[in-house]
């Protein structure tokens, strides 16, 4: 389920990277004020809880068992906002200390699990449980089923995200990141997951939540100290927001991915019909620094001496700008050190 | 011999996780040449190496990032056992999981084999293209994370103006998962010593739903419990580590050179178009 490094372009990364950013902001924004002095011991427990949740076999009817993600029954019984930055913190320590999910595609792992997953999830459990009593069945079924979708939208955009990879990034045919179209990617990723990992989600968000019900059910009703789970309108707003964005995000991964490759704008408008209008604006942006070193450099009959001094002529240049930056940096760092001691 | 039931396959997965993390830390106490340099200049260039072997196109420069990074792990006395399985697991995986490309991926045959399938030369790139890449990138990030302590690295997250909460976040997430961890290993090894037959799934789900409730009121408790400490120990928020905060010369030294190394590699990838 976690996306490794290597899979997805770098494009792509830094674009989930650039959608995540505002959701871990909002949401320590309002955890802060919500959990006032004690947002740091209480979000880095519920993130070590997702872990630990993570490692979980869970048996699945049919004799198998599957791993699960945690976060939709996290929304539900802390509250969303909460639930995105605990799964996070869950996700980036096992990208760094497990290897488990790439380290430039945290980003990538953070949307898919930790800002869709529950924030659908936790808008379908909404919807369904409308206003029926805290002790209901009703509630229950709406946690296992939030919890289904919710892993099942997160498959899908796994799947999105890896099929469209060889559509925006090929070179004569040959894909340089995940092999596989959307019609081979989508499937793959959904069918386990419709099936196995989705009835795995499914079981620990309902009995997860009623655990939490028979035990600490201060925290599922109003007088609770940890008052993420009490109802707004502008939370539903902002959860609606999400989930349109969320809806959109394959969009607007096109519509900037295309801007990346001088390659791939007319391949994409043969494959999909159109260039998305994101595009024109984009490609000049992009295409300067890129494609200007790209051509400039080799004449199409370059002999092998050329090509050969080129490359030299590169890495001299290469290292002259990193140490133009590192030089800058170090005229940066400098005067803050003395502050320190 | 019976299969592993759920008790058994997340009692592997924790004696894993644990024993992994134990190594590694012992892997960053090693005096190696990547454990010398400052946390902060190995998140720059090993950062930077990473979005490199996420971007180079071409085979030959990829295997020289991979070489050259090999290289660094070698240099930082992470023994050659480690380096091999840490480098053949994931790509193995991916392997597996891309080898139907080298026939799905149309183009010029390359093999014909049996029942009309072809493999095609593109399909044999892709799968080569990806497969130097994982690794690289697994190499990159093994390079950052295996000689850098963690409250190292977090301290140069907090360098690179990281918001603090966030920081302490991870910093705290990490010292507790291990508690949670050894509370999971207890709750499934009691358990264990104490079922004579193999239990139903309906069985297993029960026991596994209230182990969830255990750890999830344990954590809230827990949490409860060290922002009480904290705050009677004065906390005021700013992780601490004993390194010195100014960079030496090798480390500006190590700066220029690895990065040099890495945007050449760069360049040379785009030049080669």
């Amino acid at each position: 389920m976690h996306i490794p490094d290597g899979y997805i372009s770098p494009a792509t990364a830094l674009a989930y990277y650039g959608a995540t950013l505002p959701f871990w902001y909002v949401s320590t924004q309002r955890l802060r004020s919500q959990l006032a002095g004690r947002t740091v011991p209480a979000l880095a427990l519920f993130s070590a809880f997702l872990f630990v949740v993570m490692m979980f076999n869970v048996p699945v009817p049919g004799g198998t068992t599957a791993h699960v993600v945690g976060s939709v029954l996290a929304a539900i019984v802390l509250g969303p906002w909460a639930a995105v930055v605990a799964t996070s913190v869950a996700l980036i320590v096992q990208a760094l200390f497990f290897g488990d999910g790439g380290i430039l595609a945290i980003g990538a792992n953070c949307f898919i699990l930790a800002v869709a997953m529950p924030l659908v999830g936790y808008g379908v459990f909404r919807l369904i449980a409308g206003r029926s009593p805290l002790e209901s069945r009703r509630r229950l079924l709406a946690a296992g089923l939030a919890g289904y979708v919710g892993i099942n939208v997160a498959a899908l955009l796994v799947g999105l995200t890896l099929g469209i990879q060889p559509l925006l990034w090929s070179e004569n045919g040959r894909a340089l990141y995940s092999p596989y179209g959307l019609d081979v990617a989508v499937p793959a990723m959904l069918i386990p997951h419709l099936t196995i990992a989705g009835a795995a989600e499914a079981i620990v968000t309902l009995t997860g939540l009623a655990l939490v019900r028979r035990l600490s059910p201060e925290l599922l009703g109003t007088t609770t100290s940890l008052p993420v789970v009490a109802p707004s309108s502008r939370r539903g707003l902002l959860i609606l927001l999400a989930a349109i964005i969320v809806l959109l995000t394959p969009l607007g991964l096109v519509a900037s991915g295309t801007a990346w490759g001088e390659w791939s704008a007319q391949e994409l408008e043969q494959r999909v019909g159109y260039v998305p209008s994101g595009l024109a604006r984009w490609e000049g942006w992009w295409q300067a620094p890129l494609s200007g070193y790209a051509l400039s450099w080799l004449p199409a009959d370059a002999s092998a001496v050329q090509q050969a001094l080129a490359y030299i002529l590169s890495a001299i240049v290469g290292i002259g700008l990193v140490s133009a930056v590192i030089f800058a940096l170090r005229l940066l760092v400098r005067p803050r050190t003395p502050t320190h001691s | 011999m019976p299969r592993r039931n759920f008790v058994e396959k997340t009692l592997l997965d924790l004696a894993g996780a644990i024993e992994h993390s134990v190594y590694a830390e012992e892997l960053a106490r090693r005096s190696g040449l990547l454990q010398r340099i400052d946390p902060r200049v190995k998140v720059v260039v090993l950062g930077f190496a990473i979005l490199v072997a996420a971007s180079l196109r071409s085979w030959p420069t990829q295997v020289a990032l991979l070489t050259l990074l090999v290289a660094l792990l070698v240099a930082s006395r992470i023994p050659p056992g480690a380096i091999a399985r840490l480098l053949f697991g994931l790509p193995l995986f991916t392997l597996v999981v891309a080898a139907p490309a080298l026939i799905l991926v149309p183009g010029p045959e390359l093999l014909r084999l049996p029942f009309g399938l072809s493999v095609t030369t593109t399909g044999a790139w892709s799968v080569l293209t990806l497969l130097l890449r994982v690794t690289a990138s697994l190499a990159a990030a093994s390079a950052l994370v295996l000689t850098t302590r963690w409250a190292d690295l977090l301290a140069a997250l907090r360098a690179f103006r990281v918001p603090l909460v966030f920081v302490l976040v991870l910093a705290m997430a990490y010292r507790y998962v291990f508690v949670l961890l050894e509370l999971l290993q207890d709750l499934l090894l009691a358990r264990r010593s104490r079922l004579l037959r193999r239990d139903e799934n309906t069985e297993q789900r029960r026991w596994l739903s209230s182990a969830l409730g255990v750890l999830f009121q344990r954590s809230l408790r827990t949490s409860e419990q060290v922002y009480l400490a904290m705050a009677a120990r004065g906390y005021r928020g700013e992780p601490r580590t004993l390194r010195n905060p100014s960079l030496a010369e090798t480390d500006w030294l190590a700066l220029s050179l690895g990065s040099a190394a890495f945007a050449a590699l760069w360049l040379v990838d785009l030049a080669r178009l």
